[in-house]
């Protein structure tokens, strides 16, 4: 009796409660909407912080590529200045060495004194040259003696690495102010060296839980892209290839063999369009790799042309005038060259995520083959006709040369299926795309791309 | 209009409109369980304010083996009794021997409205308004109860008895007069 009704007044109970509703007050929805939104706040707070700190990551390895590559360059201005001098004390027409003197004077002048021994030395070249039976060997005894003072001058700096202080600073090697500083610029006793080393999580360790409870479904495992990219291009080794040879129509006032010469420019730029395809190999690890076009572009400059079977004048440099046998080469007063390198570039790169989440960040590292497919001379005048040249046993270009690759790969994805990245990143040349075997230049290039990836699983 | 696993697919990105529509799908069934544990309307919102965030903090672990109405009132019936807990620790300890049973004739609730019945519960002490509600209405025994309150099932049973006790007390007093508002609740 007592079971059965208690039984009757429970269930009594909870049919009258089964579908009751009672409204609550707006206030609720309202407190729970502002505290969601601060909830959410605090997380991308969290979030912004982390991320910023990849900005800073990239920023400081996009200044370090930029720093590597300045510190090549100038120290490649300070071969070229020394090339300079050598190049101008060879000139044959006096005026163009005055001329030459002229800027050496207002491009060095912490060199003054020097330039001011190097015209008494010309002066000396010009005494040879203008004997009546000057020929080759009368250069060659020149170019021998401007050798021996070179020399000579070096030997009067007691201190190579003063003297590279002087170039350094901008200071005149003959100023006992100058002097003074430099010395003040040594340390007077060795720094201790401290290495600070900070080891940081690569993610906080809220996202790093998440990233454990991540859905396999949520896994980016094959994917196509298109990139495209430019750049700062140069070699690091400055070029000044002068050479003798027979111009087939020179003043009457020259002699027989007469110096051209063609001098490279240290920087230049570069871009690149391509697909790539990539598959993930491990939860970190991917691989990618594709094909792309890449367009590198140099200047020269040149003093001489070649002739065309027309006799029509194109514009050349001097890698081509040790390949081609047959060249005829005209003199000319200086021009610009715009130089064109067109490769087929198939890199192959294996890749490590740091970050794969709705943010990415990969480092990316491997080689490239390069197809080299054609060289264009254009004279930035206009007034000379472009010299193009293929791949081939006559060309002075290595049909396929190696380049080593690297760089990050910032992304961000975009629905499930697209992410679009920006990859910064460098290229240097393992083998040298010239066949000359004098050449000693390793282009190297960086470059800021952007990706666009598309994911098939 | 949206079902349910589309509701969950947006509050699990976090998506206000879907949060703010599975809110307003289950708030009023929700505010009756708040009420029925709560000593009053503001308390119990703010046990369903406390229990939303918890669902849509918590909705990414829901796995759909239970109906979502269930998990959602399974959490405002934990919210509510964290809420409750301090006061539960003050029930009073009564020997079951000694909590007597009325035995009255059985009074029908249908000529009650909800807002009289949730009166009736919210008038309950404490300790016998949880335990009414758990034992009644949720339908859990008294060796679950005491697990989930850290009491004794003599203790659960005694509340239980005691919180009936009032309820048909009043029940009776109500229908003696005729009409809610003229009795004493």
């Amino acid at each position: 009796m007592e079971n059965s009704e208690r039984q009757r007044f429970e269930e009594n109970w909870k049919s009258a409660f089964e579908n009751a509703e009672q409204s609550p007050s707006d206030r609720v929805w309202w407190s729970i909407d502002t505290a969601l939104t601060n909830a959410e706040g605090g997380s991308m707070r969290r979030k912004v912080v982390f991320y910023k700190r990849l900005a800073a990551a990239s920023v400081v390895l996009a200044i370090a590529l930029a720093g590597s590559t300045t510190y090549y360059l100038i120290n490649e201005k300070g071969t070229e200045l020394a090339v300079t001098n050598n190049q101008q004390t060879t000139t044959t027409n006096n005026n163009q060495k005055e001329t030459a003197a002229e800027s050496l004077t207002t491009t060095t002048r912490n060199t003054q004194e020097n330039t001011t021994g190097q015209l008494n030395r010309e002066s000396e070249v010009e005494q040879l040259i203008t004997k009546p039976d000057g020929n080759q060997t009368q250069l060659q005894l020149v170019n021998n003696q401007l050798a021996l003072a070179d020399a000579e001058e070096k030997s009067n700096y007691t201190d190579a690495n003063q003297a590279a202080l002087f170039s350094k600073f901008d200071l005149n090697a003959y100023d006992p102010l100058a002097q003074q500083s430099v010395t003040d610029l040594h340390p007077k006793s060795k720094v201790r060296e401290v290495t600070i080393v900070r080891k940081l999580p690569a993610m906080p360790a809220s996202m790093m839980a998440d990233s454990r409870k991540k859905k396999s479904t949520d896994k980016e495992n094959l994917w196509a892209a298109v990139n495209a990219s430019t750049g700062s291009y140069g070699s690091t080794a400055y070029q000044d290839n002068a050479q003798n040879f027979l111009m087939t129509s020179q003043p009457s006032s020259f002699n027989n063999f007469v110096s051209a010469t063609s001098k490279v420019k240290s920087k230049g730029s570069a871009y690149s369009v391509g697909v790539n395809v990539g598959t993930r190999l491990t939860e970190r690890w991917v691989l990618q790799g594709g094909v792309s076009y890449l367009s590198q572009n140099l200047g020269y400059t040149s003093n001489f042309a070649a002739l065309d079977a027309n006799n029509s004048r194109m514009a050349i440099v001097s890698e081509y005038t040790g390949v081609k046998q047959n060249i005829s080469l005209s003199s000319t007063s200086p021009y610009d060259i715009n130089s064109v390198n067109e490769l087929v570039s198939i890199p192959v790169q294996a890749g490590y995520m740091f970050v794969n989440r709705k943010f990415g960040l990969q480092l990316n590292s491997g080689v490239a083959t390069d197809m080299f497919i054609r060289n264009t001379l254009t004279d930035k005048s206009g007034q000379l006709s472009s010299f193009s040249e293929s791949a081939g046993s006559d060309s002075p270009y290595n049909t396929f040369s190696w380049t080593a690759i690297g760089g990050t790969e910032l992304s961000y994805k975009i629905g499930s299926q697209y992410r679009i990245s920006v990859t910064p990143g460098f290229r240097y040349a393992l083998t040298p795309m010239l066949k000359s075997s004098t050449e000693s230049a390793s282009p190297f290039m960086w470059d800021m791309g952007f990706r666009f990836r598309y994911i098939l699983k | 209009m949206l079902n349910d696993q589309e509701l969950i697919k947006g509050c699990v990105k976090g998506e206000r409109a879907s949060q703010e529509a599975l809110y307003s799908r289950y708030c009023r069934k929700m505010m009756v369980i708040c009420q029925r544990y709560a000593k009053s309307t503001l308390e119990a919102e703010d046990i369903l304010q406390e229990g939303f965030i918890k669902v849509f903090a918590s909705i990414k672990t829901f796995r759909g083996e239970a109906r979502l109405d269930t998990w959602i009132t399974r959490i405002m019936i934990n919210t509510a009794l964290n809420n409750q807990r301090q006061k539960l620790y003050l029930l009073p300890m009564v020997d079951v021997a000694d909590a007597r049973l009325h035995e009255s004739e059985d009074v029908s609730l249908a000529e009650f409205n909800i807002k009289e019945l949730i009166a009736m519960i919210q008038s309950l002490p404490d300790g016998a308004r949880v335990v009414f509600n758990l034992f009644a209405i949720e339908g859990y025994n008294h060796k679950e109860i005491a697990t989930m309150l850290e009491i004794s099932e003599g203790t659960s049973k005694s509340q239980y008895s005691r919180a009936k006790s009032l309820l048909k007390a009043k029940l009776e007093n109500v229908s003696a007069y005729g009409k809610f508002g003229e009795a004493k609740i």
